[in-house]
């Protein structure tokens, strides 16, 4: 089953074409990894896909996606949309809040309550992301005080509390140090047990170990999609070749 | 969920109406003015003196014109330069050293300062110790103290904002630092620089209470001489209406100095925004 | 480059920008120089405290109490109404405003910063305190609260402009990293967005504050000009700025009053260099 699917979409930023009519579908229960030059619009395609996109300003879209079979920009409340995918950015950010606070933004404004229920939130989503052991003893500590490393699995935590179906992660660990990378990977590697992830990464070799499928953007426009192995084995297309190689080369 | 929605409609409704606001001020303000001071406005009014008795309930403006121009003029004359000066000091020498950090400091504060506390320093210093009496000097040196701050971080500002690729492209060179001062940085912050000395200009020409401590006589004649008194747009605006000589006349003489004022700030934004223009790529 | 003969450039020039500077340290000291007197006859605590303010009796009292609670009221007051307006605009410039709007917007607030103080004043009094007078069917309509009414018109520009500014320096990333949540706008303007931009946001106040304290048209023209202790809002007062304005021509030198006038002077500087050395200090920490 798919869990995005994309059609015939089109961005700009004021004048400028970001996007050229994309055809892609995400699968469910798996990773997949988007690759690309700097400023191919992989962003922008993430950012398409929870509707954050429209943030900035001058921004336009033609062009449908769906995300389980709901057409997303033809629904009024972009917070059902935000809800249901969720983003974890490359610069991990904390809100001004205790680590506690931080996991429980979502919920909180979703309408949870009770001491037991958030509770069991909050330790259930740092569980999940590996950081509960870490923080159990501060939770009601400024989140601003963690590492690098647990800022991003914090940042993770938060948006899973919202319990989104779709997780997409822009370069989520490109400030972060090897160990900590691994400890990410390896955490997108169980939950893709249970949602539908996409990932922007600028690194070949970290698609290459998670991601089970690969889309390769070049200048707004995609070239290739395929299961990872015949990506960077033995792609289809030539620039697709051309670029991947500078794994070897 | 249906408190929420109904609380960020709250909100935003207040958010909007708040920012509706100030335009409705504004546009208030001016058309008041407009319509009230409107129909004093004539050539008579504003090229002429004041007549009538009391003086001033009749006739025009034109003295009072005058005496602010001059007022701001020689405010000009006493702040421009050392203000420049140190606003030069603050953004190519001044650096982070505790003496630059020191002069900022006092800088800030004295804009700061009210405008009547300036004018009773000048009172004491200038009317009564050296004994020039009420007196347009005094008044332009109350009105320069004033405006001194306000070159001084319009200018620095300006300054800091040329790129700093052309201090290092001069250095690479090697010629002199006041060369490439002289010849790239002032010419590009110039649009900044003049920007700030309008503002400060138009700030001179409104302020009331430092002039009327120093400089300004209900009635004076258009001479020019230094040590006597003048008229002062503000001032006879607070006098014609104070003293109830014409309600006519007030508004008359407020719409015209409010009318030069958005001129000038009107001039002074467009500067600016040429100064963002040119510096930034 | 720095060559032998920019040495004695730079010399200049910090000369200058150091003697230019020491102006403002050389007026504070020339106004403690010239209110001596007061402050070694009367006492400072007697001076500040005291409620009389009969300069020219012959044997004079003089106390300001009645004008420093007029200036506080005054501003204090000021600052309660243009906050949540100031506060609601700079939201909306920041982060609710079309492009457009917003770019009309801030060159009105340059406008009605452009604005003398006496034709605020001169406004105030010929409408607000005139419709105050007709529909309280008041024998004048003069009050401290048409003077804070007034100067909060006047420095709602300057609130709006640093808190805009405070707002805009929250990091886009946290923008984000709030609305990808699904959270509406206003919740994360609200949870968000404001906490982050505190700090700039009091500093925005406590600059309004210096303002409303020093001004002096007008108050001079619409809190009413008595020399009695305010007891409420709607009280009649004269804030020591109109105080000096209106007395100082009248006052002979080297009389107690002339020198009072100063130590009034005085009071007023420090009140307002107190004020923004407060808000350096809020920004300084802002910074860290």
């Amino acid at each position: 089953m798919n869990a995005v699917e994309i059609k015939e979409f089109s961005t700009w930023y004021g004048k400028g074409e970001i996007l050229h009519n994309i055809d892609l579908s995400f699968r469910n229960n798996s990773i997949t990894a988007v690759i690309g030059p700097s400023g191919c619009g992989k962003t922008t395609l993430l950012r398409s896909i929870n509707r954050t996109a429209e943030l900035e300003s001058g921004f336009k879209s033609q062009g449908d996606i769906q995300v389980f079979d709901n057409s997303i920009y033809q629904v009024k409340d972009v917070s059902a949309v935000r809800r249901q995918v969720g983003m974890v950015y490359q610069t991990p950010a904390v809100l001004p809040l205790s680590i506690r606070e931080n996991v429980l933004f979502g919920p909180r404004y979703y309408g949870e309550k009770g001491r037991s229920r958030l509770d069991s939130i909050v330790e259930k989503q740092l569980t999940r992301v590996a950081l509960w052991e870490e923080v159990k003893d501060r939770l009601n500590r400024p989140a601003d005080k963690l590492s690098g490393g647990q800022k991003q699995r914090l940042a993770m935590a938060r948006v899973l509390a919202i319990e989104p179906q779709v997780l997409l992660l822009d370069e989520p660990c490109s400030s972060l140090d090897p160990a900590s990378t691994g400890l990410i990977e390896e955490l997108l590697q169980k939950l893709a047990a249970e949602l539908s992830i996409i990932i922007v990464t600028h690194n070949l070799y970290q698609a290459r170990r998670i991601a089970g499928e690969t889309v390769f953007l070049l200048d707004g426009s995609l070239v290739e999609k395929g299961l990872t192995s015949e990506i960077f084995s033995s792609p289809a297309d030539e620039r697709t070749r051309g670029f991947v190689s500078g794994l070897y080369g | 969920m249906k408190k929420r929605i109904v609380s960020d409609y709250i909100l935003t409704g207040f958010f909007w109406a708040s920012g509706l606001f100030v335009l409705l001020v504004l546009a208030a303000i001016l058309m008041y003015i407009i319509w009230r001071g409107g129909p004093s406005i004539s050539m008579e009014f504003i090229f002429g003196s004041p007549a009538g008795y009391p003086l001033g309930s009749e006739g025009g403006i034109w003295p009072a014109i005058i005496g602010t121009l001059r007022l701001v003029l020689l405010a000009l004359i006493f702040a421009a330069i050392p203000g420049l000066i140190t606003a030069i000091y603050l953004s190519e020498y001044g650096g982070y050293s505790s003496l630059a950090r020191s002069i900022n400091l006092l800088i800030q504060s004295m804009m700061g300062l009210p405008s009547i506390v300036i004018g009773l320093f000048v009172y004491a210093l200038c009317v009564v110790e050296l004994r020039w009496g009420i007196s347009l000097l005094a008044g332009g040196v109350a009105l320069s103290i004033m405006i001194f701050p306000v070159i001084v971080i319009f200018s620095r500002d300006a300054l800091r904002a040329v790129s700093n690729e052309y201090r290092l492209a001069g250095r690479s060179m090697g010629v002199a630092d006041t060369y490439t001062l002289r010849r790239l940085i002032l010419p590009r912050a110039a649009p900044g620089i003049l920007a700030g000395i309008l503002l400060a200009l138009g700030y001179a020409a409104g302020a009331t209470a430092p002039i009327m401590v120093t400089a300004a006589a209900i009635i004076a004649g258009s001479s020019g001489v230094l040590l006597e008194p003048v008229m002062a747009l503000p001032y006879h605006l607070y006098i014609l209406f104070n003293e109830h000589m014409s309600l006519d006349n007030a508004y008359g003489t407020a719409l015209v100095l409010v009318a030069m004022l958005v001129f000038v700030n009107a001039l002074a934004l467009w500067l600016q925004h040429i100064q963002e223009r040119t510096n930034t790529r | 480059m720095k060559s032998k003969r920019e040495k004695p450039f730079i010399a200049g020039v910090t000369t200058i920008a150091v003697l230019s500077s020491l102006l403002l340290l050389g007026m504070v000291f020339f106004m403690f120089r010239e209110s001596l007197p007061i402050w070694s006859d009367i006492g400072v605590f007697q001076f500040l405290t005291g409620t009389t303010w009969r300069p020219v009796a012959a044997e004079p009292i003089m106390g300001i109490a009645a004008m420093l609670v007029s200036t506080l009221w005054v501003a204090l007051g000021a600052l309660v109404i243009a906050a949540p307006i100031g506060f609601g605009c700079a939201i909306f410039m920041a982060e609710f405003a079309p492009r457009s709007l917003a770019a009309v917007i801030r060159p009105v607030l340059n406008m009605l910063t452009g604005i003398p103080s006496v034709v605020y004043g001169f406004l105030g009094a010929a409408v607000l305190v005139k419709y105050f007078e007709a529909t309280f069917d008041l024998a004048s309509g003069e009050s401290l609260f048409a003077a804070s009414l007034v100067l909060a018109i006047m420095i709602l520009p300057f609130i709006i402009a640093n808190s805009e500014a405070a707002l805009r320096a929250v990091a886009p990333q946290i923008r984000y990293a709030g609305l990808s949540l699904g959270v509406s706008r206003q919740y994360y303007t609200v949870h968000i967005l404001v906490p982050m931009a505190r700090k700039g946001m009091i500093g925005a106040l406590v600059l309004g504050l210096g303002r409303a304290m020093g001004e002096t048209m007008a108050v001079l023209m619409l809190a009413g000009n008595t020399l009695l202790l305010p007891i409420s809002w709607f009280s009649k007062g004269e804030p020591l700025s109109a105080l000096i304005a209106l007395e100082i021509g009248s006052a002979t030198p080297g009389t107690a009053h002339y020198q009072a006038l100063f130590a009034a002077g005085l009071v007023l500087v420090v009140l307002v260099i107190t004020v923004n050395l407060m808000m350096n200090t809020i920004l300084a920490g802002l910074k860290r």
